[in-house]
């Protein structure tokens, strides 16, 4: 790697992060601006663009880093790869708490109560059934369940990018 | 340090965070077992009562409700619960052997100096939610009556908390005190 190239990975660095925070959240505004809901897959695009960011920013803090302990004269390099790691670490954080919350509200969601009719019997708070709803699954479950696994070991991507080793 | 040393400790590194990452996943999905079969065992049942028709004024049919009766059950969900904990710990206890071993056998990297921390606040993190755990089960005892059953009671609170106390110090005494040895070859 030169010197040149080197400088390029730092910026993309320390840029690639902040560009994908920023078009998350302003594609997140438009979506829910544009058609008034936020769906879980959304959720899941959203947290994947952020995490691709910041793996695209760790990998190449992670050559510059690789290249200032070759050669040196890069010193903003150890910087870049500590600020992409914090952010890794909120961003790994943040898609657990997300997958948690999301996991749990599915579960509610199997739940189906009878539907109220009027001089029927009162309100049953226990008469409820759990039932496989194809829609709870797919659009509320299995998203929950890319987040967890995309937050987990991408987290562990990012970490093993932000250490590579001057070769 | 060698090609093959530094695949090596970059390896072994990567094994304990990706065990740390198992362990965390596999914490989130007991979790969710562990809810979901809260949905079938529940500490109270619902019984319709008929309002005394004495009480009703003329003309009129006597209310119903569902009135909520405590019946106390051992839930699975609060071993479910204690699994996850126990994974989780096995996995990070797992991890931070790992990581031990690397740093004792090659030089220290940047990322078998992740792996090694990584492996510690994972350590730490099961250690609190054992902690935690323990500490909520009790907490939710004291809110519980006083005429349950023995066995109910035994299940729901002393043997879990038992189970829990039992965890933390081995996850403590592995951790930090009873470390394997690692051989220098």
């Amino acid at each position: 790697m030169t010197e040149q190239q080197a400088k390029k990975a730092l910026s993309i660095g320390f840029a690639s992060p902040i560009i994908g925070a920023a078009l998350g959240v302003l594609m997140g505004l438009a979506i829910f601006d544009l058609f008034n809901a936020f769906e879980e897959w959304t959720t899941v695009v959203l947290i994947a663009l952020l995490g691709f960011s910041i793996w695209l920013g760790a990998t190449k803090s992670g050559d510059a880093l690789s290249y200032d302990n070759k050669h040196g004269g890069l010193t903003a390099a150890k910087g870049a790869a500590n600020l992409n790691s914090v952010l890794a670490i909120v961003w790994m954080v943040i898609g657990f708490i997300t997958s948690l919350v999301m996991g749990l509200s599915a579960l509610q969601n199997f739940r189906q109560y009878p539907e109220a009719e009027m001089g029927q019997q009162p309100y049953n708070p226990g008469a409820f059934t759990v039932e496989f709803d194809s829609s709870v699954f797919f659009g509320e479950f299995i998203p929950a369940v890319v987040i967890v696994a995309m937050s987990m070991f991408g987290f562990v991507f990012m970490l093993v990018a932000t250490s590579k080793v001057a070769k | 340090m060698s090609n093959q040393t530094e695949l090596s400790a970059r390896k072994l590194s990567v094994t304990s965070l990706l065990l740390i990452a198992i362990g965390a996943t596999s914490w989130w999905a007991i979790t969710i077992l562990a809810n979901y079969s809260d949905f079938f065992y529940d500490d109270y049942r619902y019984e319709l009562v008929t309002e005394d028709a004495d009480m009703t004024p003329k003309g009129e049919e006597p209310s119903q409700f569902y009135e909520r009766i405590y019946e106390p059950v051992v839930s699975p969900s609060t071993y479910l619960i204690l699994t996850g904990i126990l994974v989780f710990a096995m996995t990070a206890l797992w991890a931070r052997q790992i990581a031990n071993r690397t740093n004792a056998q090659f030089e220290a990297t940047r990322l078998s100096k992740t792996a090694s921390v990584w492996s510690f606040i994972a350590v730490i993190l099961a250690l609190v939610m054992g902690v935690v755990f323990g500490f909520a089960t009790f907490v939710e005892s004291l809110s519980r009556r006083e005429d349950i059953d023995v066995g109910v009671r035994l299940l729901s609170t002393y043997v879990p908390i038992l189970l829990t106390a039992g965890l933390l110090l081995f996850v403590a005494l592995r951790a930090f005190v009873l470390k394997p040895e690692v051989k220098n070859d």
